[in-house]
């Protein structure tokens, strides 16, 4: 373990060094380059995006509520379901994990006063924006928006088979997102690599910045999969390539290879981060370490690693792909997932679990996304995928996977760090009511579209005939999803009370144990005035509890058995056996 | 899993045995929810046992639930258990129970959860494989040159095309006959060349237990072997266009005889429109003319030969 001579704390200038004039109000929103303000753009844009998806959910879930429906025609619904992922995956997922959350706490986390490349961040922003209008801007063309699908299978995203003006837009749309989460991806690395505080090690960052590198990384591999691919779809489309079409000879499942190679690396770019909050999440509020903080690490590394060698499960049914190959990698995936989810239920080991809202989301995370995994590994053996395969049993397991992270796992970061990022509480009830809500509605807008799946339900259909028997688990899912609108619906009047009538909150409102908690809520314009000594993975809680330092911990393992003893004393001495 | 080397003494007091109690508590749920699953839902299990492929899926399903609920009731037992027991008051007034090295790692339960877990996954690996080459395919599409093949050197062989926005039938046995209705004989093992004249389609032949995508321009095999007279669901299910949702169609297994008797008759009915049709290819190009239906053999210009297929063609129009 690296020892560095003890910095002078607090540091020499604690006052604001002068940086000259900073504008305020849209000025400084159109011309920060401060991560903090670039942060809370992507956060609150990506969170707008979230809301207006979710609203197409609900005109989805209407559509489908009660046979033969006719609220909205199969070309808007098409519109709806290929809009309601497009802007999910694309414009909120990702953007909100790496562009908001992270973009505002990773340097906090490693101690940063920005990060490493703050124009090319800004630039990232204003690229992610330009592209989220182009895609939604899509609805005002004649032919309307996309309506492929957010996979955008070729043929059928050709020329002929989708013309007009709002397929191009999605496409371009989605080049510009995509060129901005590569300079984040960029900027992550970079930032991490470079920017950490004195003592601040690899292996004492928290499991959050861990996540995001790994999340970057993988944004710089499957990124440009994915922009060259859409390139050549746009060359298909209107210089007449037939790179995806058969006349000339191109081969349509050359897209799915390429937009899958991209697209299940996205999968674990959309979760790792969620990860990484729920992580931090349940360490802080069972006022516990990180249990097994390697292994998560190298989890993560390995989820990371593995997930580029996974996409074809997309593929089972093409007739094209070597099963059992995909089968294999698919299932050995599940080890350090679960690596992970033995990690957070060992950190909440007779812990002293409180539960704010963030911490039960965590837990919310926890269930839901344990389901969702499940049912994946489910679909990793080739005959299972067979029966379900583009029916409502996939769409249901994603969205247990993906709703699972990126909403609970998403809203346990947004709780957590919020008064971080604003210097306002939210109100826990409200927070409370909000959660139980999306949690009981997630159910029950989720489990009978499993069992859609199973009576034969396809994805991606406008309208079924009530003698499918479908009609009432229908119902009962789109009661669920308006319980979700519902649970938003509360958040957002939540963000309203704390905009309007502020409870403010301290530096370390959560005694977090993390660098970001030893800043300001919300952070003066360079972060830190001061920095507490880094010795751990956690050196905030280190300094706010001398009488329970993780270092003091370490000591007195090292001075009874050594280093070995740092695993061997774990299970000499279980509970069980000392009794 | 304490750690009262670190703890001081004064605050040290009596645990209950979590380890224990959590085990007990999910070995019940475990043997209960399994049994409850295994007896009760088991048998209704889709896609039911029409075919050999249906069976095996059922079989599948039924084995992948019975390891993973437990695996289930294992995070939720310990995660209500947590809620339960170890629920602490507000931020900052209480001291964690425990910290030291048993707080942040333990390598043997650790290494026990991996190998634990490893295993599992490789198990059902191998089952999956097993399931995947024992039934020939599983029912899954196989591409052009299908690896695994049914025992039976003379499956019946069914053409389907897809198109926008709906499927056919031709039965090279019976004069390349087109239909479109589904119509197998019982007890019969059937190999399906699934082929799409535009966009991807996907030939999802729900009670039979055959899924396979209908790519252009490619002859993807599929195999199954019916087990029992019944009803067929035909949908697709890769989205295809505007009126995905309203391609499907149903068929049905008949016994032999009857197959027999059907199909002769069919072939007949349909000899003055067979006759008019492209011959049999494993796939075929679009009429480009537009979107009418019409198809012509792959890899053959319908413009180089009128006399042989654009000619004919043009009278079934």
């Amino acid at each position: 373990m690296t020892l560095l001579a003890e910095r002078p704390s607090p540091l020499s200038h604690p006052e604001e060094p002068e940086h000259g004039h900073e504008p305020s109000g849209v000025l400084n929103w159109l011309t920060s380059t401060d991560h903090k303000v670039i942060g809370k753009s992507y956060t609150i844009t990506s969170l707008v995006f979230f809301c207006l998806a979710g609203v197409m959910a609900v005109v989805i879930r209407t559509q489908l509520a009660s046979p033969d429906g006719t609220i909205v025609s199969q070309h808007t619904y098409n519109e709806l379901f290929t809009m309601h992922g497009s802007l999910m995956l694309y414009l909120f997922a990702g953007p909100f994990a790496f562009g908001g959350l992270a973009n505002y706490i990773v340097p906090l986390q490693v101690g940063a006063p920005d990060m490493a490349f703050p124009r090319l961040n800004a630039l990232s922003y204003w690229l992610y924006l330009t592209g989220g209008l182009t895609m939604i801007a899509g609805f005002l063309t004649v032919g309307g928006a996309a309506d492929f699908g957010w996979v955008a299978y070729a043929p059928l995203s050709n020329a002929v088979n989708s013309p007009g003006a709002g397929p191009d837009m999605w496409i371009v749309a989605l080049v510009l997102t995509g060129f901005s989460a590569i300079f984040t991806g960029v900027n992550i690395v970079a930032t991490i690599f470079y920017l950490r505080a004195p003592g601040l090690t690899m292996f004492r960052l928290p499991i959050f910045t861990w996540n995001m590198l790994v999340t970057a990384i993988l944004i710089l591999v499957a990124f440009p999969v994915l922009t060259a691919a859409l390139i050549l779809l746009w060359c298909d489309r209107h210089l007449g390539a037939h790179i995806f079409t058969t006349t000339g000879g191109g081969v349509p499942v050359l897209w799915q290879n390429l937009f899958w190679f991209f697209g299940h690396p996205e999968v674990y770019i959309l979760a790792l981060p969620y990860f990484g909050m729920v992580t931090d999440v349940l360490a802080t509020f069972s006022r516990k370490p990180v249990f097994g903080y390697r292994g998560m690490i190298f989890a993560t590394i390995s989820i990371g690693a593995l997930s580029t060698a996974v996409w074809a499960h997309h593929m089972f049914t093409t007739g094209v792909v070597l099963l059992p190959f995909f089968s294999l990698m698919s299932y050995l995936i599940a080890v350090p997932t679960g690596i992970k989810f033995f990690n957070w239920i060992g950190t909440m080991w007779r812990g002293s679990l409180h539960f704010t809202t963030a911490m039960l989301f965590a837990v919310g995370f926890l269930i839901v996304f344990l389901f969702g995994g499940v049912t994946g590994v489910l679909l990793a053996a080739p005959p299972v995928d067979f029966a379900t395969h583009n029916t409502y049993f996939v769409v249901a397991h994603f969205h247990e996977v993906l709703f699972g992270s990126a909403v609970f796992g998403g809203f346990a970061g947004l709780y957590y760090w919020y008064p971080k990022m604003t210097g306002r509480m939210l109100r826990e009830r409200l927070g409370q009511a909000s959660f139980w809500f999306m949690f009981i509605g997630f159910w029950v807008t989720f489990l009978p579209q499993y069992l859609l799946g199973l009576h034969g339900m396809p994805r991606r259909i406008a309208e079924y005939a009530a003698s499918e028997g479908w009609t009432g688990l229908n119902r009962v899912s789109s009661v669920g999803a308006y319980l979700l609108f519902i649970s938003v619906a509360i958040m957002v009047v939540n963000f309203y009370i704390s905009w309007r009538r502020p409870i403010v909150a301290s530096g370390n409102p959560w005694d977090g144990q993390t660098l970001e908690w030893a800043a300001a809520s919300p952070p003066v314009h360079h972060n830190f005035t001061w920095l507490p000594p880094v010795r751990s993975e956690r050196p905030v809680w280190d300094f706010n509890h001398p009488e329970h330092t993780t270092q003091q911990h370490r000591q007195s393992d090292h001075a009874t058995d050594g280093l070995v003893g740092v695993a061997t004393t774990g299970f000499t001495d279980t509970g069980e056996e000392s009794e | 899993m304490s750690d009262t080397s670190v703890r001081p003494s004064s605050t040290l007091r009596r645990e209950p045995r979590h380890f224990r109690r959590l085990l007990a508590i999910w070995f019940v749920v475990s043997v209960v929810g399994d049994v409850l699953f295994y007896t009760l839902v088991g048998p209704h299990v889709p896609p039911g046992t029409e075919t050999s492929t249906a069976a095996h899926q059922q079989l599948d399903f039924n084995v992948l639930f019975v390891v993973a609920l437990p695996v289930v009731f294992a995070i939720w037992v310990y995660l209500i258990y947590a809620l339960v027991v170890w629920k602490g008051g507000e931020v900052g007034e209480t001291e964690p129970l425990m910290g030291g090295a048993a707080a942040r790692t333990h390598l043997r339960i650790q290494l026990w959860w991996i190998m634990g877990t490893t295993a599992i996954v490789l198990g059902l690996f191998v089952f999956g494989t097993v399931e995947l080459v024992l039934p020939a395919g599983a029912g899954g599409g196989e591409g052009p040159n299908p690896i695994w093949t049914p025992k039976s050197k003379n499956p019946l062989q069914v053409q389907v095309i897809a198109q926008q926005w709906k499927f056919t039938y031709r039965y090279p046995a019976y004069g390349g006959m087109e239909t479109d209705q589904l119509v197998l004989p019982n007890n019969t093992a059937i190999a399906f060349h699934v082929t799409s004249l535009d966009v991807i389609h996907s030939f999802w032949a729900y009670q039979l237990g055959v899924k396979a995508d209908a790519n252009p321009d490619q002859d993807n095999v599929a195999f199954t072997t019916t087990n029992e007279v019944g009803a067929i669901t035909v949908r697709c299910s890769e989205l295809c266009g505007l009126w995905h949702g309203a391609m499907f169609n149903y068929g049905k297994v008949v016994p032999k005889a009857q197959f027999a008797t059907w199909a002769q008759q069919t072939e007949a009915q349909l000899a003055p429109v067979t006759k008019l049709l492209p011959p049999f290819s494993y796939t075929y190009n679009p009429d480009a003319n537009g979107a009418d239906g019409g198809y012509y053999p792959d890899n053959v210009d319908p413009y180089s030969k009128p006399e042989i297929y654009g000619a004919e063609s043009k009278k079934a129009q």
